[in-house]
């Protein structure tokens, strides 16, 4: 079992980076101790809402799915350890306007966090996303703190990814937590079978980084052990040595793969 | 009741039924009357349903309509003829339509001059085309004099039911003609059309007469219930079933290129081949050559231009893919004879009038005696000409099968065709359409439904089902109002129209030609586009792939948000075999007979006597007559076996690669292979815990297994596998491994379409945004987590067993193994025998998997370790290493 400070396997459902942050099996978020605080990211609330729009008339699963993850995450490490839920961005789906399913779960999903998972006192933020338009209307109603850019807190900087950090947050931050990219690695068997798996990204140089997979039901991934570099959405991830970073697979058991170098072929 | 006339009426009985001028028109013009026309003429003017099978060049339009035109001259002169619809005529090809329209035109003004005379109060007969090409004025035109005679396609008659103004001009329908049937009746198209017609019927509250007209077919029974359907007691409406396919002459052989197929070099071959080709174009005024496929069709107009000089002027492609004016150019010049010759896949197949065909070839076979007698009949156009068909082909298996079909075909003995059965997504798709017109009680709706012959047997729960799926019932009540196309109100049995879009959707919706290139792809470095994949071609596809596309070899980068990226590459050969999905399975009655050909050689040979006269009555020419009997006798001398119908021979053996073989000679068909090499798979991954790699072709399928599993199998287990799949039930385990196949995405994207699941057209939009991210495996497994028997994912089931696969067949052959009228026996070879090599050259590769994800990406993660030689804990090191 893995025990270093680096990686330490707590249990086989529990995985600690870096003696701070904590992934938890089939769970697409992360808790970070030092902050109290869970962080989870492209939630693209309202997706099936915004495809029945367009003509593709999905059955409602997102929703559930999500609150699903965050309840099984919470009970194995401990609600009460839980002060502050972070979204990094895409809390919504729609980019220029707002359907009204995406309102509806929007409010569902914070009255879920604060009524049947965490108490009333939860803070919740959000730093937008490029998805996230409008959101700042319902800031108050919601009572989310609404964050244009990026969210520095102690050694953390953390930000949606869309774009790049503020140099000075940079500067200051040890860590990044992004997300955005939507990762997933793409691996072929001997006979040529593709298999898919979302994943996390962790990196340490320049510095210490982790990319957060979708949590969302409807989002697949990138490949991003297949796409050139510079088809990558974030410019972070376009200026960092990619090919550095460790993916970490956690359906159905927490898998650690070798640096994305040794998963081009 | 189904009658069929044993002899035709005179000429005088036809003729007396015709008005005095129509009468006239018609011996002014025509000699003798053909066939057909010796049934029609008289039944259809008694207002009985005919079914009528001849060859191109018989006069079918007349006998379809002529006793029709007639009637309405009679009202004519009798001041009886009404502004409304009398006729409508049906066929799959907008050209067609034309043709029709054209040749009608004339006689219809002739007669009516003629009339005017002596009736001048009489009103002409109108005759249109309504189909999506019409112009908006014209369709306004026909709202206000509406035609007598309605042409149009099977598509457009659906919109036309559920156009509020112009649905009321049909009810006054007396005749229904629906043509090319032959085109309509196997597939969905066909099943789309026939609840049209019921709804038709519904619509004008009485029935009317139902003329079919096709190219030959068998079962005729099978056409006549697909024509007529069924009356409320269940019985079969009334059908007269003319079959005049034979009374043309056909003259049939097959050719070989080259005396060795095996050992002549490929280029040789090829040479050879278009030498060949090029022989009979000379020889003929107009060639008419079936390749099986679109690449084929541009690759053989290339090479006669290359090597024999011939340009566009004299022979020109035609396919799917060419552009419409491009194809109907090519129509007409075809018409006026200005071609030498014409190249193409299937298209021509349908009947529009092409002018003088003097030859058909084929090019590697058709895979069918109907078929090839379909395209055969092409030529010799006018009656009483023979119809000459050449079939040159390429490989042994090929030769011997084309002989035998030809064989079958000189003997009028053709092989059957199936009606697809309970199409959920088509009956999705009229659900909405009677929804819109009016509120429906649900059995109503459902015997209505029952009258058309494919749904004939439609469990009452399937339609309940879909008519919950349409109502959105599976999501919440809230959100029904978005995704519902229909209200459906359980307690009262009753459903109608929802939402004001729907009429908008339905209409831009309609349709069962599946949109079947979603992808688009991307030459780098500018992202020029330059054509469209399938989606599931893409998922095949790993960085460094070489694939062709319009004519060029591209590899493939890249993919992004479900587009291809590629580069040009030059002198690389394709690394990703040609679209299988393009080569049409060998029917099963032909397969039998060549099994019964193979058995009758066999027993020569056990005997030790000659079979050179079983070979000599063949239609071939000498040097396919010597081919094949070498072949024969090659298998017979390495393996002691000729496999036939009633002997399986299983090999075990490997190829050159040295991977492991079993290899099953079951001359079936590919479709009932598709399903038999699943079942002995799967049942063999299920025992073994490894995966299997099938290869399927219509002689026969091939295991490739793992060493460890080989070494396994010897002859008493083989025979316990094959035991277990014959009492094993099937069905259950075919679907459960079917829906994690490629197949499974592919045929559910289109049946998801069929069904108004993902809309290609909604309000004015294609779609694009969210399509973008997803693909259809993703809406699948929602689905299936959902309901894993949702009616959409039902029905893709049931079109891949019964439609795709013929798992009926494979049931039925697991039977005859497990009664011991098929025998098998287990042989192992150091070298794969002679009939196996087409199979595993040309055979469509599968893989059969086991593993449930959990245990690939496991497995995965597993084998990447151990490649780097690493463990987990060297990646700390690394990382704590780089941080310092």
């Amino acid at each position: 079992m893995l025990k270093s400070k680096i990686f330490r396997r707590v249990n086989d459902d529990v995985l600690i980076i870096d003696d701070d942050i904590v992934l938890v099996k089939n769970c697409y978020l992360l808790y970070i101790q030092s902050l109290d605080s869970l962080v989870l990211s492209d939630l693209h609330l309202g997706y099936e809402s915004v495809s029945a729009k367009n003509g593709v008339f999905l059955p409602k699963l997102n929703f559930k799915f999500i609150i699903e993850q965050i309840e099984n995450f919470s009970n194995k490490i401990g609600k009460d350890k839980i002060k502050n839920v972070i979204v990094l961005g895409d809390i919504k789906n729609e980019f220029d306007e707002v359907d009204q399913a995406e309102i509806d779960e929007l409010f569902d999903f914070v009255y879920h966090l604060r009524n049947n998972i965490f108490s009333k006192s939860l803070n919740i933020y959000l730093v937008k996303g490029n998805h996230d338009n409008y959101v700042d209307g319902y800031a108050i109603s919601l009572n989310v703190k609404v964050l244009k850019q990026e969210l520095l807190l102690g050694r953390y900087l953390m930000f949606h990814g869309e774009d790049l950090p503020d140099k000075k947050n940079l500067d200051k931050a040890d860590f990044l937590i992004m997300a955005h990219e939507h990762p997933a690695i793409v691996l072929f068997t001997e006979i040529g079978e593709r298999v898919k798996a979302k994943c996390f990204l962790f990196g340490y140089f320049p510095k210490k980084l982790i990319v957060l997979p979708a949590i969302s039901y409807y989002a697949q991934g990138t490949d991003i052990n297949l796409l050139p570099k510079e088809e990558l959405l974030s410019p972070y991830l376009r200026i960092i040595n990619l090919d550095e970073l460790i993916p970490i697979v956690v359906e159905n058991e927490i898998l650690i793969f070798p640096q994305i170098k040794y998963l081009r072929n | 009741m189904f009658y069929y006339p044993l002899k035709p009426f005179t000429k005088e009985e036809s003729l007396s039924c015709l008005n005095k001028y129509v009468r006239d028109w018609f011996e002014n013009n025509f000699k003798e009357l053909t066939p057909p026309q010796y049934y029609s003429f008289k039944l259809i003017s008694e207002k009985k349903n005919v079914l009528i099978t001849a060859p191109t060049g018989s006069g079918k339009t007349l006998s379809g309509f002529l006793s029709i035109i007639s009637y309405l001259f009679d009202l004519s002169t009798k001041g009886q003829l009404k502004d409304e619809v009398y006729c409508i005529y049906v066929s799959p090809l907008k050209a067609l339509n034309n043709d029709i329209k054209k040749n009608l035109e004339i006689p219809l003004q002739e007669i009516y001059e003629k009339i005017k005379k002596d009736f001048p109060e009489a009103k002409p007969i109108r005759i249109a085309v309504r189909t999506g090409d019409v112009a908006p004025h014209e369709k306004q035109k026909q709202l206000r004099e509406p035609p007598h005679l309605l042409i149009t396609t099977p598509e457009s008659l659906a919109i036309m039911l559920n156009s509020p103004k112009f649905s009321e001009k049909l009810k006054s329908i007396e005749y229904l003609i629906i043509d090319e049937i032959h085109e309509l009746a196997n597939n969905k198209r066909g099943v789309h059309l026939t609840l049209s017609v019921e709804r038709l019927v519904e619509l004008a509250n009485k029935e009317f007469v139902r003329i079919g007209l096709g190219a030959t077919l068998h079962p005729l029974e099978e056409a006549a219930k697909f024509l007529v359907g069924l009356k409320d007691n269940g019985e079969f409406r009334d059908c007269y079933i003319v079959d005049v396919s034979w009374e043309k002459g056909y003259d049939l052989k097959v050719l070989s290129p080259v005396d060795d197929h095996i050992y002549t070099h490929e280029e040789k071959v090829e040479e050879e081949t278009y030498k060949l080709l090029n022989r009979i174009i000379k020889k003929n005024k107009t060639t008419l050559i079936f390749t099986n496929t679109r690449s084929g069709t541009e690759r053989v107009v290339f090479n006669l231009k290359k090597r024999f000089g011939y340009t566009d002027d004299d022979i020109a492609a035609h396919h799917g893919s060419i552009s419409r004016e491009v194809r109907l150019e090519v129509e007409e010049r075809l018409k006026r004879g200005e071609l030498k010759a014409i190249v193409c896949s299937t298209s021509l197949e349908l009947g529009i009038d092409i002018g003088y065909i003097s030859t058909v070839v084929q090019l590697g076979s058709p895979k069918s005696i109907t078929r090839a007698i379909q395209r055969i009949g092409r030529s010799g156009h006018r009656f009483g000409d023979v119809s000459v068909g050449r079939i040159i082909v390429m490989n042994r298996d090929d030769l011997v099968e084309c002989s035998v079909m030809l064989y079958y075909a000189k003997k009028r003995l053709l092989d059957s065709f199936n009606v697809p059965r309970n199409c959920l997504d088509i009956l999705a798709q009229h659900t909405v359409g009677m929804a819109i017109n009016k509120k429906w009680n649900v059995d109503e709706a459902f015997k209505v439904i029952r009258r058309a012959y494919p749904y004939k047997d439609l469990p009452k729960e399937s339609f309940i089902k879909v008519l919950k799926y349409l109502a959105g019932h599976y999501v919440e009540l809230k959100d029904r109002k978005v995704y519902g196309k229909i209200w459906y109100d359980e307690s009262d049995q009753m459903f109608g129209r929802r939402g004001k879009y729907i009429r908008t959707i339905y209409m831009l919706n309609i349709g069962t030609i599946p949109d079947e290139v979603a992808i688009d792809v991307f030459l780098l470095p500018e992202k020029k586009w330059i054509g469209n994949i399938e989606e599931e071609f893409l998922m095949r596809l790993k960085k460094g792939d070489v694939f062709v596309l319009g004519g060029k070899t591209y590899m493939f980068s890249y993919a992004k948000n479900m587009r291809c990226y590629v580069e040009r590459v030059e002198n690389l050969a394709p690394t990703i075999p040609p679209w299988f999905s393009e080569m049409l399975p060998l029917n099963f009655d032909l397969a039998m007979r060549i099994g019964e050909l193979r058995r009758k050689v066999f027993e020569r040979l056990r005997n030790g006597e000659d079979f050179k006269d079983l070979i000599n009555e063949l239609p071939a020419d000498s040097k396919s007559k010597k081919a094949m009997y070498r072949y024969f006798i090659e298998q017979y001398m390495y393996s002691k076996v000729i496999p036939n119908d009633k002997l399986l021979l299983i090999e075990k053996t490997q190829d050159f690669e040295g991977r492991k073989l079993l290899i099953f000679h079951s001359l079936v068909g590919r479709r009932t292979n598709d399903a038999l090499s699943r079942i002995l798979a799967i049942l063999i991954v299920r025992k073994y815990e490894k995966d299997v790699a099938i290869m399927i072709s219509d002689n026969g399928f091939v295991l490739s297994l793992p060493v460890e599993i080989y070494n396994k199998l010897d002859e008493k287990s083989i025979s316990d596998i094959i035991n277990e799949a014959c009492n094993e039930n099937v069905e259950e385990l075919l679907k459960n491994h079917l829906r994690y196949t490629e197949i499974m995405k592919r045929k559910f994207r289109h049946n998801s379409t069929r069904s108004f699941l993902v809309l290609r057209n909604y309000k004015g939009y294609k779609i694009s945004v969210n399509k973008q991210q997803l693909n259809s495996q993703t809406i699948l497994e929602a689905l299936e987590k959902i309901d894993p028997n949702f009616p959409i994912i039902e029905e893709t089931l049931r079109e891949i067993m019964e439609d795709v696969m013929d798992v009926p067949k494979a049931k039925e052959i697991l039977k005859r193994i497990k009664s011991g009228e098929i025998k098998y026996i287990i042989k192992e070879f150091p070298i794969p025998s002679p009939f196996s090599h087409t199979m595993l050259v040309f055979g469509e590769a599968d893989i059969v998997m086991m593993k449930e994800r959990r245990k690939k990406l496991k497995e995965l993660h597993e084998a990447i370790m151990k490649k780097l030689n690493i463990k987990e804990e060297d990646l700390i090191r690394f990382v704590e290493f780089a941080q310092k």
